[in-house]
This record gives structure tokens, C-alpha cells and sequence, in this order.
């Protein structure tokens, strides 16, 4: 009944839209870590532990940053009949499914990032205790739109 | 009731500016309350100025903050939903369909009440927390969209008050000598750790005032010495150890007694009431259509007498989730086959799909035990603990171990029957939940990098009362269980709730 072939990926401008914000938060990493260098007058730090630390956290940067494609591949998405389902996960593959009929209500969110790349986030809550139950990054706009108006409608005819 | 039109997009009372500001000054200020004592022990002087430009700064910040979020707050009533814009740098668009919406509240605090609004708050049915709230609207106009918004839900309401009147017959009381027998049986070791927290709450509160007069290593000298006297002396552990379990078992006697005093299980017609407690008694009414799914908790002891536990899982709100966990003790096997009975109707001898975990579920038990003996002994290393006493509590918790191990291993177990999900768990106790899947909110499939080498998966079928874990099973049979509940759960033309 799932067929993984029937997964679908994200709109390409989530690639970039994630590489962006990975390169954005390395920057910020690496501004914290010379301003906490540079500031900190109580203590000499050895020049070994810096050159260490420094070639850590560059490590770090290089495989968060190269890891990007993989993560955004991993991502899919199906939109079925009765249901939609969402896969993801690099280390913990996690395939959730969740049927309309279970569906509460739909939000579609939209942050600075996303909206310069016109992309959006699907939110999906059901009556479960975990919250939101599913969130799809890296729609389409419209497409986004385009779910939430069918599975409306689906809840709808019910 | 025309007065108020609900179509047009419209923003909340002005005042609404005012309630923004006030609760976010209580947030940030709640915030800033952790560098207090921070900023007192510096140097006072000319400190007090910056802080009074700091607090001034961050005052005209929030109300700017305030004004912005009343500007982009906006709702509105369209062809039966509520939507909801809101957010000034991150746009959210909200949007209820009406018979969705399980309550509409009102709320008014201190400040709502001196510059008299009232807060709306729209509960959805099973979400985080309260999911829509108005902040500040006149009460005239909150009692207009209350009705406006329960158009639909008020119907409903009227049938389930007439349903409450019922004429009841009693299914089964406890008698006190059945609720001693309830208490016997009790996992003692739950009201072990409850006095273990408390004293060791007590003890850590006692090494705060104990800090302010010493100094650390005076405490770590003081306590090397209290563990050599507590170490000498065998005799008084062991006295020590029989006044603990005597102390739990008098506490569970008394936490069973306290909550199910005189309980009595009546039949209605669309469910059971539930009557109960000593001090504080309480009378639930179980709908069955409102019923997730049930346990059922015995032990051995248990088993010899007769008698289990049963919790009932009902769907609610997460505010009143605590309460919607009911549980039944001293059912006797007569009454647990006609409360199932009466709850998933007369079991059919359909087919039955049985699953086990994989062996793998096994080798992590073990792997962790293992860890966890490895941790512990370590840690008794570290504090140079007498070497004999060590290997001694070591090959204790080795044993133990690995007999909890393979009765976990032993009692896990998945059926399909008749539309029913069963789930086996447990170690000394056996705990059964049963489950009509086709009540799951979601399901989702976990599958770690070392599960997808050893072709296993786990599944998490999500309730509107909490998680089912199915932990390890064979991929195959995950995706089989997995198709079951989901084409069950589509097909089905019938209401989870």
C-alpha cells in the first residue's frame, strides 16, 4: 500500500534554502567561538587548545555543511487518497503516516528565509499528545496551498 | 446577535495593546529575573544607573513589540471556519474548521478584569494546549462569537446531557477486604523509590543550608567519615532495609486505600461511572465511544488472587489528560470479560495475526543492563567502595538482569485479532493493552542505522491518549502491521471519538 517509489522529493529551492541557514548558523558558530576567544582575559588559553578547537569545529562545519544533500534527499513526501506521509531522517530514518480523517486542522507558516525563496511549512496537528504531528518544510507555495485546500475539503465531506 | 459581523477581518479590542504588553513584560521580565542576583553582587554603584537605562530600554522595546503584535492580529468567521492571522515576522495562518472546535473559554486575569475584556480561548480536541486565544475583546462580543462558533458543537452537547441521565446497575463494588488484598499485591518497589525522592529531596535541600556555614571540602570530609560509621555497621543497614520495605508497603496500602475507597463500577447505557476515594471522592463517567484503549496490569501475586488492575485511556485535552487516565483495581477475570465485553463488544473467532520482536529487542535489553552495570561499577570505583561488597552487588545485578531481561523478552508480544490490537509488555508484571486501531491519530516507523543493518524497525502507533510502542520488530512484519492499522484506519467510516 506504501510504495516507496511514490515518494516524492522537496521543491529543489529547499536545498538551497537549507544550505543557506547551515552556512548562516556556522557563521554565527564560528563568530562566537573568536569572540569567546578573544574577550576571554582571565584565563590564557595554551595556543595548542586553540589550534585543536579550531580545527575541530572547522571538521564539524565541513561534514554539517557537506551532510546538507543527503539530509535533503532523505526527505520525501506522499499525498495518497486518505493519506499523506512524510520520511526523513540521516542516523533514525522516521516514516510518519497520518490519515485525513484524523487530520484536526492545517497551518501553513512561513519564515523570512522561506519567504525570500517562496517556499512554505505545512503543519499538520492531529488529536495525538505529541503536538504537531507532521511539518513539511520546502513546499512550493501553492503547492503547499494546494494540500491544505484538499485535505480541507476531504475533512469537509466527511 | 447581528450586531457583530464576524466576516471581515477585524483586530482585537485596542485595549488588546495592553494585554500584549503586560504579558510580555511578564515574560521577558521572568526572564530577566536569572541575572538578578547576578547584578546585586556586582558593584552597586554606578551599576544602578545602567540598570535603570536597561530596564527603560527594554520597556519601550516590548510595547513597540506589543503594538506590532496587535497590528498583525487579525480573525475572522468564513463558510464554518475561524481564521486566525497573526505574527509580525513570522506569518501564521490558522484556520478551525467549527466542528472541530471541542470548547470555547473565556478567561479574564487581573489585568483583563481592571480594563474589562475578556480573553476567548478555542480549544481543539487532544492539542498541546490551549490552540487559539483572542487576547482582549469586549465580553458582549466574546459571547457573539461563542455562539457563532458552537452553532455547530451546541447540538452535540444537548444529546450527550441526555445520555448522562441514565438509570445505572452496579457491575461490581470493592469490599475493604478486597481492597487490603489490592494493596498486598501492590508493586511495593513504586513506593520505594517515592520515599527514596523524598528523602533524597530532603537531603540535598539540607546540604544547601549546610553549604552556606561550610566549606565543600569540610561536606566531602564530613560525609567519607558518616559512610565509613554507615559502612561498619551491617546490622543497621539491615535494619534499615526492613523498616524501608515495611514503610512501602504500609505506603501503598495507603495510597490504595486513599484513592479507591469504597470503589463501585456502574453499567449506563453509552458507558460506566466509576465512584471511588476516601477523602476526596471522585465519580468519573467513562463514555465508551471516548474509551482509546486499555491495560490491563497483573503479577504474581495478582494471578494467585484473582484480581488485576485495569486503566482506561480516554481521549481529552492536554490540560485534562491526567484525569482521563482512569484506573479500576481488584477486577476479578468474571468482571475484566464483561468490562472488554463491554467495551470492544463479543469477541469473534477471526483470524489472529500473531508478531514477536526480533531477537534483536533481546541483545539491546542486554546491552543495555550491560552498560548500566558498567556505569554503576565505575562509579563505585571511583568512590572507593569496599571491593567485596562490589562484585557482590554486581553478580546480584547481573542475575537480576538478566532474569528481567528474559521475561521482557518473553512477554512482548503484537497480535492483530478482530480489528483489536493487543500488546504484551512487561517484566514482573504483566501489562496487556488492547486497542481498536483504527482510534490511532498517527503511526510512525523508526528505523535506527543499526536497526536497518539488522533488518528490524520499530512502530509508534500515536492515540489520542498517549503512545503505543511496538519496539524491534522484524521489517517486514513492521510494514505489514504498519498497512493493517493504516487501510483499517482509512476505511473505517467510524469516529475515533
Amino acid at each position: 500500500m506504501i510504495d516507496i517509489s511514490d515518494f516524492k522529493p522537496l521543491h529543489q529551492k529547499y536545498f538551497k534554502l537549507m544550505l543557506v541557514r547551515r552556512i548562516v548558523f556556522s557563521i554565527i558558530l564560528v563568530t562566537a567561538f573568536f569572540v569567546f576567544y578573544f574577550t576571554n582575559k582571565d584565563k590564557v588559553i595554551p595556543s595548542y587548545v586553540f589550534v585543536i578547537s579550531i580545527i575541530a569545529l572547522l571538521l564539524f562545519i565541513v561534514t554539517y555543511i557537506s551532510l546538507t544533500r543527503i539530509v535533503f534527499i532523505r526527505k520525501k513526501y506522499l499525498l495518497n487518497d486518505t493519506y499523506l506521509s512524510y520520511k526523513k531522517g540521516l542516523l533514525i530514518r522516521q516514516m510518519i503516516v497520518v490519515p485525513f480523517s484524523r487530520i484536526q486542522h492545517i497551518e501553513i507558516e512561513e519564515g523570512p528565509f522561506e519567504r525570500f525563496f517562496k517556499l512554505s511549512t505545512l503543519s499538520i496537528y492531529t488529536a495525538g499528545d505529541s503536538g504537531k504531528d507532521l511539518k513539511i518544510s520546502g513546499l512550493k507555495k501553492e503547492k503547499a496551498q494546494e494540500i491544505k485546500e484538499l485535505i480541507t475539503a476531504y475533512i469537509k465531506d466527511e | 446577535m447581528n450586531k457583530f459581523d464576524f466576516s471581515e477581518l477585524a483586530r482585537q479590542s485596542p485595549k488588546g495593546i495592553v494585554i500584549n504588553y503586560f504579558f510580555l513584560l511578564y515574560k521577558t521580565g521572568k526572564f530577566f529575573l536569572v541575572f538578578i542576583p547576578l547584578v546585586l553582587t556586582s558593584d552597586k554603584g554606578h551599576q544602578f544607573e545602567k540598570i535603570a537605562y536597561t530596564f527603560a530600554a527594554l520597556t519601550v522595546v516590548v510595547l513597540i513589540i506589543a503594538l506590532l503584535q496587535y497590528l498583525f492580529f487579525k480573525y475572522k468567521i468564513e463558510n464554518g471556519h475561524f481564521i486566525l492571522n497573526q505574527g509580525v515576522f513570522f506569518k501564521k495562518k490558522t484556520s478551525i474548521p467549527f466542528d472541530r472546535i471541542q470548547n470555547v473559554n473565556f478567561k479574564q486575569n487581573l489585568v483583563h478584569q481592571i480594563i474589562n475584556v475578556t480573553q476567548v480561548e478555542i480549544q481543539t480536541a487532544g492539542a498541546k494546549d490551549v490552540e487559539v486565544s483572542i487576547k482582549a475583546i469586549s465580553r458582549e462580543k466574546a459571547e457573539a462569537l461563542k455562539r457563532r462558533l458552537q452553532e455547530g458543537v451546541v447540538v452535540k452537547d444537548e444529546i450527550e446531557e441526555e445520555m448522562v441521565t441514565p438509570k445505572s446497575k452496579t457491575l461490581f463494588s470493592l469490599t475493604f477486604l478486597e481492597l487490603l488484598k489490592v494493596s498486598l499485591s501492590e508493586n511495593h518497589v513504586k513506593s520505594f523509590f517515592w520515599i527514596f525522592a523524598i528523602v533524597s529531596s530532603m537531603f540535598w535541600q539540607f546540604e544547601d543550608l549546610l553549604k552556606e556555614y561550610f566549606s565543600l571540602s569540610e561536606i566531602l570530609k564530613f560525609y567519607q567519615d558518616n559512610e565509613k560509621i554507615v559502612r561498619g555497621s551491617i546490622k543497621l543497614m539491615f535494619l534499615l532495609s526492613v523498616f524501608v520495605i515495611l514503610l512501602s508497603v504500609i505506603i501503598s496500602f495507603v495510597r490504595v486505600v486513599l484513592k479507591h475507597f469504597n470503589q463501585n463500577v456502574s453499567v449506563m447505557n453509552d458507558g460506566i461511572q466509576l465512584s471511588q476515594g476516601l477523602f476526596t471522592k471522585r465519580v468519573d463517567v467513562l463514555k465508551i465511544s471516548k474509551i482509546q484503549y486499555i491495560t490491563v496490569i497483573t503479577n504474581p501475586v495478582k494471578k494467585k488472587l484473582g484480581i488485576q488492575s485495569v486503566k482506561v485511556n480516554q481521549a481529552g485535552s492536554a490540560k485534562t489528560k491526567a484525569k482521563k487516565r482512569i484506573e479500576i483495581v481488584g477486577v476479578r477475570n468474571s468482571v475484566l470479560i464483561s468490562l472488554t465485553n463491554l467495551f470492544f463488544g463479543n469477541k469473534s473467532d477471526e483470524n489472529k495475526d500473531c508478531f514477536k520482536p526480533a531477537p534483536y529487542y533481546l541483545f539491546k535489553l542486554f546491552l543495555f543492563s550491560f552498560y548500566t552495570i558498567m556505569i554503576l561499577n565505575i562509579l563505585m570505583y571511583l568512590i572507593s567502595f569496599p571491593i567485596n561488597i562490589q562484585l557482590l552487588v554486581t553478580a546480584c545485578l547481573v542475575a537480576f538482569s538478566i532474569v528481567i531481561n528474559l521475561l521482557k523478552y518473553k512477554k512482548a508480544y503484537f497480535d492483530i485479532e478482530d480489528k483489536k490490537l493487543i500488546v504484551g509488555a512487561g517484566s514482573v508484571a504483566t501489562i496487556t493493552s488492547v486497542m481498536e486501531y483504527y482510534k490511532m491519530q498517527n503511526i510512525k516507523l523508526v528505523q535506527s542505522f543499526i536497526q536497518k543493518r539488522r533488518k528490524v524497525a520499530s512502530l509508534h502507533l500515536q492515540t489520542a491518549s498517549g503512545v503505543i510502542k511496538m519496539p524491534n520488530l522484524y521489517e517486514k512484519d513492521a510494514h505489514q502491521l504498519l498497512e493493517v492499522i493504516l487501510k483499517e484506519t482509512c476505511n473505517s467510516k467510524k469516529d475515533w471519538i
